[in-house]
């Protein structure tokens, strides 16, 4: 009876590591991409000079990190999302003062934060050692 | 503060079922793979219960490869006497007949102290009083004590076959090549040493063997008489 619980249990350890290995890349690959595209929204929307919809768009990218962050703090370190959550607040902030180049700035800042979180988990060499 | 409550028993829990799942080993005597994971998971557990910055992932995720590494360490020395020995080292017989085996101690990094110490522990104060000594692979020392008076002098049992696979350095020391063992088997009806779990030569001079389960695992007895002629 241990024997079979035990083997089960290794199955299923190997099961979940497998998962655990390729289902938050995944997952990050996909939210990431969706977050910078909506990312270059914003910067698009503001450099025409659409502050609404600027506005409209920096609020979905928003809300869409906001989901991902929840999700992601399972099976993240914290301070990187809030890494990411920084900048992304600044770019509130830059969009009510009309701020374009600050903006482009904490944007950019986004978007390094983001590839940082995906190198975490996309099998990056360097974090082997 | 109820967060790092539920972490510490979320994890307590974890913990002691992987352990429990590694085997009774962890808690009686440790193998040096048994070490490392036992050293590894305290650590692991402590670093993940305070910080609530890291996901519990992050522990669970190391403590789950290292059973997964020890349960492949432990089956593949179970299949493989060459990996076992190579993982967990072989048992030296430090004392053999009443002599000190300097050379094998030296090996072990064992001082006559050491063995003096140990022996103290298993009471027995008088080195002449020593028959045989063997150091086990888990740090342990087995003690085989000379008998008082004039009985007869115990001798030692050696495992001949052990699981399937001859054991080189036991029939070394008793002199048995490893053809007329196979011999003595087949015309005790086991064809072929693979089928056996484990031959021993007791220390009366007879042999004692089991069959693998998958064999009928049947036991036999070889009568004192029949390894004598063995031997010879």
């Amino acid at each position: 009876m241990f024997v079979k619980v035990r083997r089960a249990f290794t199955v299923g350890a190997v099961l979940f590591l497998l998962g655990m290995f390729t289902l938050p890349s995944l997952y990050l690959r996909t939210q990431c991409a969706a977050l910078n595209g909506l990312c270059g929204e914003v910067l698009l929307a503001s450099r025409a000079g659409d502050k609404a919809a600027a506005q409209a768009q920096y609020e979905a990218l928003q809300a869409r990190f906001e989901a991902m962050r929840r999700l992601g703090e399972l099976f993240l370190d914290h301070r990187v999302l809030d890494d990411a959550a920084r900048p992304l607040a600044l770019m509130g902030v830059y969009l009510q003062a009309g701020d374009a180049v600050s903006l482009a700035a904490a944007a950019s800042e986004f978007e390094l934060a983001l590839g940082c979180l995906l190198s975490i988990e996309g099998g990056n060499p360097g974090l082997l050692l | 503060m109820l967060i790092l409550f539920l972490r510490s028993v979320l994890l307590y829990l974890f913990i002691l079922f992987i352990l429990r799942m590694t085997g009774k080993r962890q808690i009686a005597d440790l193998q040096p793979f048994d070490l490392i994971i036992t050293m590894a998971i305290a650590d692991l557990a402590s670093a993940a219960i305070a910080d609530t910055n890291t996901p519990l992932l992050y522990s669970v995720i190391p403590i789950l490869a290292l059973y997964l590494v020890q349960q492949a360490v432990a089956r593949l020395s179970l299949k493989s006497a060459a990996f076992r020995t190579f993982v967990c080292g072989s048992p030296l017989l430090l004392v053999r007949d009443g002599v000190l085996q300097e050379g094998l101690m030296r090996q072990a990094n064992y001082t006559v102290s050491d063995l003096c110490d140990h022996l103290r522990a298993e009471a027995v104060f008088d080195l002449a009083d020593v028959r045989y000594a063997i150091l086990e692979t888990n740090g342990t020392l087995s003690v085989l004590q000379r008998p008082p008076g004039d009985l007869p002098q115990p001798r030692m049992s050696y495992l001949l076959i052990l699981d399937g696979e001859f054991c080189d350095t036991a029939l070394g020391h008793l002199n048995i090549p490893r053809a007329a063992l196979i011999s003595l088997l087949r015309r005790n009806k086991v064809p072929s040493p693979r089928r056996v779990l484990y031959l021993q030569y007791q220390s009366d001079g007879a042999m004692h063997l089991q069959l693998k389960a998958r064999y009928g695992g049947k036991v036999r007895h070889i009568a004192k008489k029949e390894v004598k002629e063995l031997c010879s």
